[in-house]
């Protein structure tokens, strides 16, 4: 009960000593655009489900996948599509056959290795890269 | 029992038969291809060559694409009793979460209508077939993922008629793609079995999986050119 009671109090001195103005965009949801929180923060309250990039889970722009990289991760689009391009020398008989959106892919899986790796990862871990 | 694929692309000439065979086995959609062939040039005139990779799904140990299925709590994907990774289309919601994080480009959505083969739109003799007479794994739904199942019809089959000690070795009972390549390139068959063709190309020909620095662990290996990278 005790340990209960703890989190409660401190939630509620928290909103007791909050600017008016902040409190209005504390309840708009719209407090993480002027006073961002750490990454680390904000991917475990998602993934605990206490904050919701919403429920359309897909990779298309306005989606789950690009609001949690793109808005609540604050990653700038040219962080994961730049230099997106397959190398000089490979060659495609019939384009068809590998669309653009596979290897390399729309985004070089080495920049998702680099949060979405091994255990104690700051993102979801998809990649099981060994640890060093 | 481990079912691995060996590719050896010092031998591969890329004639795309292995993705012919499968085109025509799996009935692939062109936006969906379930195995490809990337070709690249190298070196400087006239010393000039050639390099000829084929992808498929490589049905990884630690695969990234079932982890973030599971993500998004769509469960689709499943690495089954053989380790091999396949797809329940039924319970794809398309999300593309699959595509986005494998490693190999692999998993690819199917458009709002599957395409057909011949251009004009005409269907194909296969193409024609009712659901119910398709394997489960051709069954071709809009907007979901498709990927290569080492055809897994073929060993499903193997287990139905108790010969799963067969799967490499009986034509029935292996992938298409790894049949019909000229110039034996391709061997399927189980790394646990220290006789099988698989375990001795890796062990004489130093093959080696690709991309191991994302721990997927995968389950295709390749021979490549100036040994293990």
């Amino acid at each position: 009960m005790k340990a209960l009671l703890r989190p409660i109090f401190s939630a509620l001195v928290c909103v007791a000593f909050l600017p008016p103005a902040m409190a209005a965009e504390e309840a708009e949801g719209k407090w993480f655009e002027k006073s961002p929180i750490g990454a680390g923060i904000l991917s475990d309250l998602i993934r605990e489900g206490d904050l919701s990039p919403g429920d359309e889970y897909t990779i298309e722009v306005g989606g789950r996948f690009h609001r949690v990289h793109a808005k609540f991760m604050a990653i700038n689009c040219v962080s994961c599509h730049a230099d997106v391009k397959f190398p000089d020398d490979l060659q495609f008989l019939r384009r068809e056959e590998y669309p653009i959106a596979a290897y390399p892919g729309a985004v070089d899986r080495g920049i998702c290795l680099g949060c979405h790796r091994g255990e104690g990862a700051l993102a979801t871990p998809f990649y099981a890269m060994p640890a060093r | 029992m481990k079912l691995v694929r060996v590719i050896d692309t010092k031998r591969c000439m890329g004639c795309r038969s292995c993705v012919a065979a499968c085109a025509v086995e799996n009935h692939f959609t062109p936006e969906a291809p379930w195995n490809v062939m990337i070709e690249s040039e190298g070196g400087k005139y006239p010393n000039v060559y050639r390099t000829f990779v084929t992808m498929n799904c490589m049905h990884c140990e630690n695969p990234p694409c079932k982890t973030a299925c599971d993500g998004v709590k769509a469960f689709a994907i499943s690495k089954n009793e053989l380790g091999v990774v396949l797809i329940d289309y039924d319970k794809c919601i398309g999300c593309g979460y699959c595509a986005a994080v494998c490693p190999y480009g692999v998993p690819q959505l199917n458009q709002q209508e599957p395409a057909r083969l011949y251009p004009g739109g005409q269907a194909t003799p296969y193409e024609a077939l009712p659901d119910t007479q398709r394997h489960w794994t051709h069954r071709k739904k809009a907007k979901v993922a498709e990927k290569c199942t080492f055809c897994w019809h073929r060993l499903e089959k193997a287990i139905e008629d108790g010969k799963v000690d067969r799967i490499g070795k009986d034509p029935a009972y292996t992938p298409a793609c790894d049949l019909v390549c000229p110039v034996d390139a391709r061997f399927f068959g189980d790394l646990d079995d220290p006789g099988s063709e698989v375990a001795k190309q890796i062990g004489t020909k130093r093959a080696a999986q690709l991309k191991r620095e994302y721990g997927a662990a995968p389950q295709v290996y390749y021979v490549l050119e100036g040994g293990e990278k």
